[in-house]
């Protein structure tokens, strides 16, 4: 009951902005609350953009795409349960061809997803795992990794220190921590 | 090295969209370059975001500032067929319960009544 009445109060934009994807979306869902989407879109518009910017000629397009998109990723959302959104958005967002009933199939599980999206697949590894699995990393992807984490360096000076170019270094370096959380992960 | 290792698998949030326009225009300080640069390594929709972004460079960054949520207005946001626990759903399990109560007491009172006067005879 208290949990009922907890979430019917109303809240303001700051508080808006501190909650997660998933509550977000359960607002929207639950108590019909069609803010949250907006909200939603605050979050993740302009990276969504920054993605159609890929598959799209001009930015205009993109833009386009964007809120096609957008309004489809929100359809998507209301008819059927997200557990992962970060997650389930990348995937979508990668398989998306203009159908959404081919794209973003699965619900954000972790055994789906194909590529890294920033939520912690792994959690608190001990210091002596961490550098055991990063020893077993190849070389070019652990030099890459200890300029960048141990030494604070950014990618260009990674780069120039490395030899290599700026989007290979953020190529090793993503590959590199990929690598090592499927290491941690398997033990 | 100790320390600095153990931040490597710290997750920060998402990118908003200021960051990341200063991140292109290399309007940042150093330590907050590397923090973005932290969070795109391990972040595929902002890297992605961000090589998108460079492939198209100025224009890009002039169209992502046009970029609002008015076009949600015009377009019909769907209902929700996913119910889950709602209010409604709580009031009205709530008016059941107390139906429930109020049958179950009358029973009693009816099967009390009953029994006595079994007793009486």
């Amino acid at each position: 009951m208290t949990l009922v009445m907890k979430s019917s109060l109303k809240i303001t934009p700051s508080d808006y902005r501190k909650l997660s994807d998933e509550e977000l979306i359960r607002r929207y869902l639950e108590l019909h609350e069609y803010s949250s989407v907006n909200y939603i879109f605050e979050r993740y518009g302009h990276i969504v953009f920054g993605m159609c910017l890929k598959r799209s000629r001009t930015p205009e397009a993109a833009k386009q795409l964007t809120e096609e998109m957008f309004v489809k990723i929100i359809g998507e959302v209301a008819s059927k349960p997200v557990r992962d959104f970060k997650r389930w958005l990348y995937n979508y967002i990668t398989a998306y061809d203009g159908n959404p009933a081919v794209s973003g199939t699965n619900n954000g599980s972790p055994a789906a997803h194909h590529k890294h999206t920033g939520e912690p697949i792994i959690s608190d590894y001990g210091e002596h795992a961490l550098r055991k699995a990063l020893d077993e990393l190849p070389a070019s992807q652990r030099q890459c990794i200890k300029l960048f984490y141990v030494d604070c360096k950014c990618h260009d000076e990674v780069a120039s220190e490395t030899g290599n170019q700026v989007n290979r270094t953020k190529e090793l370096l993503q590959h590199g921590m990929l690598q090592l959380r499927e290491k941690l992960e398997r033990g | 090295m100790e320390g600095k290792l153990s931040n490597i698998l710290h997750n920060s949030t998402c990118l908003n969209s200021r960051q990341m326009r200063d991140y292109m225009n290399k309007c940042m300080t150093t330590d907050e370059c590397h923090a973005v640069e932290h969070h795109l390594n391990n972040c595929g929709l902002c890297s992605e975001a961000i090589e998108g972004m460079s492939s198209h460079g100025e224009a890009a960054l002039h169209v992502l500032s046009t970029l609002d949520n008015d076009f949600l207005k015009n377009c019909p946001i769907p209902t929700p067929h996913v119910q889950r626990v709602g209010r409604k759903n709580t009031h009205h399990k709530t008016k059941q319960n107390y139906t429930a109560l109020i049958l179950t007491s009358l029973l009693l009172l009816i099967a009390a009544f009953l029994l006595k006067e079994y007793v009486r005879l």
